[in-house]
């Protein structure tokens, strides 16, 4: 069984697609087998992933029964990469997704993903909609992309309880992997007073270490279609995505073991 | 220090972290930034999209991860001055600023901006009299280009060197209009200072970068 991971959060714009997509293809580039799935409506990973937007085998096909599984997942052409659509091409699919998202059916599919790929990646559309809710509640952890901005910090409680509430009701395993500081702007001292002050008021193993810093690569790679590190001379980004893919994978072995009776490392062989 | 350290807003979201963490979160890993990229030149050709048009192939099995190594611990908490309220508008107290920012927040004993010549243009706790100590950046950031040499490595920018057993002396190369600079740090061996260096060697850029900031770069320009 593979590990189910939600990137989400609670405001848009702030990096969860990019997000989802970059680290996906760094753990596939490492040789895990990953699925994304894009779960907004809006379908961000899809156009991100430089698919259209229009689609008759997603999300929205396989829950209204038309497709089945193994239909609505696209494999990348040159890696274990694979994305999952939601298939919404019509404003009206949007509410009936929503609608449609029945509990035990999206449960069923999730589950039914992890158990093909090594890593189901699920980005989220922003807040706390019902299909958001389910999708994160089939999900075995969270990470969360947060911009070093005063509003975001200041309207973060209400999104922390909504996780404490997923765990409580529906995903009583549910995880937080941690919390990426994205897209910041390291000339800008104020949002280097946030890091700092965040870092030091909160837990310690609250943010992970890799900071994805704001720049116009991101654009370039939206643009095209393709994750940022498509692009050699974006090769920084590139590195930054794997060190976080692979602080990702620490974060989530270590979550597995709590509460285990072990912690020691995989052996080799 | 932000106006965010003192709001309720901050303190809740605190406690509800704990409680999503759980009472046993340990201390992590040091930060560690991505650089941002520079402007390079653009690419021969548009990339190629990652997927294919309505491709139902499955995929192929891969091979298991290798196990990755465990973070490193929590940074100490290293004794420095307090901080200094610095508004102003040399660029001396402006990267002194830098400086002791990059050492209270990487948990670094002390930090130095050197030129080319082994001067010293900055300095924050110097472990020894500064010019001994720019020296000593001068010394090693020519190590660093003699790595081009002999490995054939044209990307090394920084050179780490155990001092005794407890800390190490890391040196940062970086350019300025052209201009080498160096940026030296102490700090204890086990701090993974890469991450807040490459935080500073951005801020320290662009306060060297203004014009009027340093003889030599504004002669380049000029």
């Amino acid at each position: 069984m593979g590990r189910t991971i939600g990137i989400t959060s609670h405001l848009g714009g702030v990096g969860k697609t990019v997000t989802t997509l970059n680290i996906g293809m760094s753990l596939a580039s490492m040789g895990h087998s990953v699925l994304l799935l894009d779960g907004d409506p809006l379908a961000g990973l899809s156009l991100a992933a430089g698919q259209g937007r229009r689609t008759d085998r997603g999300l929205y096909q396989y829950l209204q029964g038309s497709h089945s599984l193994e239909e609505i997942i696209h494999t990348a052409k040159d890696s274990g990469l694979a994305l999952v659509r939601t298939g919404v091409s019509e404003p009206a699919h949007i509410f009936a997704l929503e609608q449609r998202a029945a509990w035990e059916k999206l449960w069923q599919a999730v589950r039914q993903l992890a158990d093909r790929y090594d890593y189901v990646l699920i980005d989220t559309a922003c807040g706390q909609s019902s299909l958001t809710t389910l999708l994160l509640g089939s999900a075995d952890a969270v990470v969360m992309p947060l911009p070093c901005r005063t509003l975001a910090v200041k309207s973060l409680p209400l999104f922390l309880q909504f996780l404490l509430r997923l765990r409580q009701t529906i995903q009583p395993d549910l995880r937080f992997a941690g919390a990426i500081f994205s897209m910041v702007d390291s000339l800008n001292p104020y949002e280097m007073d946030i890091i700092a002050d965040l870092r030091q008021s909160f837990p310690a193993s609250t943010f992970f270490s890799t900071v994805i810093p704001l720049d116009r690569a991101f654009e370039k790679a939206a643009a095209h279609g393709v994750p940022v590190g498509i692009f050699r001379e974006y090769d920084d980004l590139a590195r930054g995505y794997t060190d976080l893919a692979t602080e990702l994978v620490q974060r989530d072995r270590k979550l597995q073991n709590k509460g285990g009776s072990s912690e020691q490392p995989d052996p080799l062989f | 220090m932000s106006s965010l350290i003192h709001s309720s807003e901050l303190k809740e979201s605190i406690a509800l972290m704990r409680m999503l963490l759980g009472e046993d979160a340990a201390g992590e890993t040091t930060e560690h930034v991505v650089s941002a990229a520079g402007a390079g030149p653009a690419p021969a050709a548009s990339p190629e999209p990652i997927f294919a048009d309505e491709s139902t192939a499955t995929p192929a099995p891969t091979p298991a991860a290798p196990p990755q190594s465990e973070p490193t611990g929590p940074g100490p908490e290293v004794s420095i001055e307090p901080p200094e309220a610095s508004e102003s508008l040399y660029r001396g107290d402006q990267l002194e600023s830098c400086l002791h920012a990059l050492c209270h927040r990487g948990g670094l004993s002390g930090a130095m901006i050197a030129d080319d010549n082994g001067f010293a243009v900055a300095a924050y706790n110097s472990p020894v009299e500064s010019e001994v100590f720019a020296a000593l950046a001068s010394v090693l950031g020519e190590t660093i280009d003699k790595a081009a040499f002999f490995l054939g490595q044209q990307g090394a920018n920084n050179i780490s060197l155990d001092v005794n057993y407890a800390d190490k002396v890391v040196v940062r190369k970086f350019s300025v209009a052209d201009n080498p600079f160096y940026l030296i740090i102490v700090c204890p061996q086990h701090i993974d200072e890469r991450s807040e260096v490459e935080l500073s060697i951005e801020q320290i850029k662009s306060i060297l970068a203004v014009e009027t900031a340093y003889a030599g770069i504004t002669e380049t320009a000029e």
